[in-house]
């Protein structure tokens, strides 16, 4: 009874390696092709790179690279964007002329408005590649802006990442808001494309978002700031450091280093340094870190009573850096019944003591 | 009577191999589509930002040889912001402590031991003089887990960083391992990257080859389907520090890092948490080609004794609903009772011959069925492996291990199976083994 089941199931057995050594021919030819197209990439390569460094030398004679184009196009953009990077003024412009004049602008624009969702993020993510171009920036129009609408949040990225080309203020506001319902990882992305437009931001977009933001917008724009580490002309920040959210008054804390130290700052360091929080202390420290405040060292030593060890020894680390007095301060504590403060004092003192004068003084 | 029984018996196998190319097609899927999900281009706006959070990567040289100097060295060249490599020597002798101050140009360097996690004392902590972001840890011996749970004591990063001795792994991994972590910082536990090992020449290298491309679209891509992923040989896994110090620390098993992410699992199952284990599949993290028949064999029964070791800890997770609930069986499948099943089948086929519980004729034919199910199954992996993981495999070295499914399936997998048994029950079983 077992007998022909089984041969059948031999049979069929059998005729699945039929079909695998099929498909193990097909998958061996498309390997082989496949093989020999990036063969054929990098022999071009070489002289795609060469015509396209003649083009942008001020040769305009478009013929070589027209047939090459018309050959592989994919490798020519390809070839294309790789330069982008290496480019800045006027080559880059003229680069932009090129892909213009190569017809690959124009494809991109029409990507960018398909219906396929693939087609779409190519088309913007080329788009933004060479937006710094002001010809191409003119030919895409108002794309950027309507891809800001988009459903798919990579299309929404690289249309902020676009408008982050241009100088417009009124476009650099709408990817400024945009950023903000942006993933995590696409507003690190965008961060750093806005840190060079920070003067234009902080005159009203940024101000106002921190004015009447709430919440997670809020939260966002403080990290985004402070992600830039640059210095920025901002209005005080002394009533986020009374925020309810101890979230929000950390990165306050970690943005109040990069703001002008005025009075109201200086203040909001010293509550938010003497505040029940000990996040936030932690933060206020390591700003006081960078800003060396030397009138915060009373607070500064009281945080080292504060029963935490990482406080304690953050901020014996920054005493330890205030030059004699700082060093004074420890001391003071080395005595202390809290085994918690004077080893942190001790710590400190013993790797200030084991760096050269010049490090600490 | 005895003849119809062995018959469905000998089905199982067959049905086994069936559901196992039902997975591996599924897992092929998913690593294709996880592959082209991912960004294309490498995430370099990364490296400047403040916001990245900072990478501990730990290892653990076996000695102080110039391989394991080869790999530190390219585990320093990683991409990535604020990195550091925190190299546990466990029980080093003086002269082997001495090979690493020479190579690196060590110096003693101050060190906070925040004492999280339970760990053999610290005698010693060194910094790389040379512009490499290494710091070398000495400590008395106390095994793989013991020293990743110093590691963790000594760094103060938020992000922990495990690396397979055997793995090739490629610059940017950080850069990708990390962007899962940025973007879902409350749902991501784990993330791990791991792919199939390069092609080599050879028969060791190309049957490892097999078997891991099998269990890398099965156990890896396959269960990542329904969360269930575990790490495998080659494997470059990133931890959240809270995450590993919240569960205690590594235990002083083999596979500590299998063990871990099993019990992430579970104990993210047990909490209700909304939580992803991520397997990447990009060519970032593969174990190396075995260069002999030997080192196959000493790896393999590595991981087979580890995951013993690590089922026989989660027992009582066999029980327990949520993704776990496919782990645990899955994994007593595949590294128990199929081996067993098909051992004791075909240990079976003497005294059924000699008793004639089954016409010789069918038993013939039931053999042949069982090593050709187990042939498609391979030759299936190896066709899909471009598709799965992208990789760039020759057409003649494509066509060489699709007929070593043949030699694999004629004999080496039927003794590879009694070996795993063995191995699985010295994991399983051994006290001097596991440790405590």
């Amino acid at each position: 009874m077992t007998h022909p089941a089984l041969i059948g199931l031999l049979c069929l057995q059998g005729l699945c390696g039929v079909a695998l050594l099929v498909l193990l021919a097909c998958a061996m030819l498309k390997q082989s092709l496949a093989a020999r197209r990036r063969a054929a990439a990098i022999t071009l390569g070489p002289a795609m790179r060469e015509a396209i460094t003649t083009y942008l030398g001020g040769n305009s004679n478009l013929a070589e690279l027209r047939r090459m184009a018309a050959e592989s196009a994919e490798e020519v953009e390809e070839s294309l964007l790789g330069f982008q990077a290496r480019l800045g003024g006027n080559d880059r412009e003229r680069l932009g002329e090129l892909a213009i004049e190569l017809g690959f602008v124009q494809e991109w624009c029409e990507a960018a408005e398909s219906h396929d969702l693939e087609k779409r993020r190519r088309g913007f993510s080329r788009i933004a590649a060479l937006a710094q171009s002001e010809a191409v920036r003119r030919m895409a129009g108002d794309l950027p802006e309507r891809g800001l609408k988009d459903s798919d949040t990579k299309v929404r990225v690289e249309a902020a990442r676009a408008l982050l080309e241009s100088d417009e203020r009124r476009r650099l506001e709408q990817a400024f808001q945009a950023a903000l319902g942006f993933s995590p990882l696409a507003q690190l992305e965008i961060a750093s494309l806005m840190r060079r437009h920070a003067l234009t931001l902080c005159e009203s977009a940024i101000p106002d978002v921190l004015r009447k933001g709430c919440g997670r917008e809020l939260l966002i724009t403080l990290r985004l700031l402070s992600s830039w580490e640059c210095a920025l002309p901002l209005p005080d920040l002394g009533d986020l450091s009374e925020h309810p959210d101890p979230e929000i008054r950390c990165e306050t804390m970690r943005l109040l280093a990069l703001l002008p130290p005025t009075p109201q700052n200086r203040r909001a360091l010293l509550n938010g340094l003497t505040g029940s929080d000990l996040e936030v202390s932690l933060a206020a420290v390591a700003a006081l870190d960078r800003l060396k405040m030397r009138t915060a060292m009373p607070q500064l030593t009281s945080c080292l009573r504060r029963k935490s060890e990482p406080l304690a020894r953050a901020a014996a680390a920054v005493l330890a850096t205030m030059g004699l007095d700082g060093a004074k301060a420890l001391e003071g504590q080395l005595p202390n019944p809290d085994p918690i403060a004077s080893g942190a004092a001790r710590e400190a003192l013993e790797r200030r003591s084991s760096l050269p004068a010049e490090a600490w003084a | 009577m005895p003849g119809l029984a062995l018959t469905l018996l000998w089905a199982c196998p067959i049905l086994c191999g069936a559901a196992s190319l039902y997975l591996l097609l599924r897992g092929a899927i998913r690593a294709h589509h996880e592959r082209t999900v991912a960004a294309q281009e490498e995430p370099t706006f990364l490296l400047k930002s403040r916001l990245v959070p900072d990478v501990a990567v730990l290892a653990m040289p076996p000695d102080a040889s110039e391989t394991s100097f080869q790999f530190v060295r390219k585990l320093a060249k990683l991409y990535f912001g604020h990195v550091e490599i925190l190299l546990v020597l466990d029980g080093a002798s003086n002269e082997e402590l001495q090979a690493w101050k020479d190579e690196f140009h060590l110096l003693p360097a101050p060190r906070v031991d925040t004492h999280s996690l339970p760990a053999e004392p610290v005698l010693g902590v060194y910094a790389s003089a040379a512009p490499v972001p290494l710091v070398v840890v000495e400590k008395e011996r106390g095994g793989e887990g013991d020293c990743l749970n110093a590691g963790i004591n000594l760094t103060s990063a938020p992000v922990i960083g495990l690396v397979d001795w055997n793995a090739e792994v490629s610059e940017g991994t950080l850069l990708r391992l990390i962007c899962p972590l940025i973007d879902e910082p409350e749902r991501i536990q784990a993330v791990c990257a791991v792919a199939p090992s390069a092609p080599a020449r050879g028969l060791a290298a190309r049957l490892y080859h097999l078997d891991f491309l099998r269990q890398w679209l099965c156990r890896c891509a396959g269960l990542s389907i329904w969360n269930s992923f575990l790490p495998a040989t080659g494997s470059f896994l990133l931890l959240k520090r809270d995450a590993v110090v919240e569960t205690g620390g590594f235990k002083r098993t083999p596979g500590c890092a299998l063990e871990m992410v099993i019990r992430l699992h579970r104990e993210a199952v047990l909490r209700g948490r909304r939580y992803q284990v991520r397997l990447i599949t990009g060519p970032f993290s593969r174990p190396a080609a075995p260069r002999s028949n030997r080192e196959m064999n000493e790896r393999i029964a590595r991981e087979q004794s580890a995951t013993a070791d690590a089922l026989s800890r989660h027992l009582g997770t066999l029980f327990v609903f949520g993704s776990i609930s496919r782990l645990i069986p899955g994994l007593f499948c595949s590294r128990l009772f199929l081996p067993l099943g098909e051992t004791m089948l075909l240990a079976l086929a003497c005294p059924a011959l000699l008793f004639r519980w089954v016409p010789p004729v069918d038993l013939v034919l039931l053999i042949s069925t069982m090593a050709a199910a187990g042939i498609v199954t391979s030759m299936t992996a190896v066709l899909l492996e471009p598709f799965a993981a992208g990789s760039h495999i020759p057409p003649r070295e494509m066509a060489a291990l699709f007929f070593t499914s043949i030699v694999e399936n004629l004999g080496c997998r039927q003794w590879r199976n009694i070996k795993l048994i063995g191995h699985f029950m010295r994991g399983f079983f051994c006290r001097d083994f596991r440790g405590n």
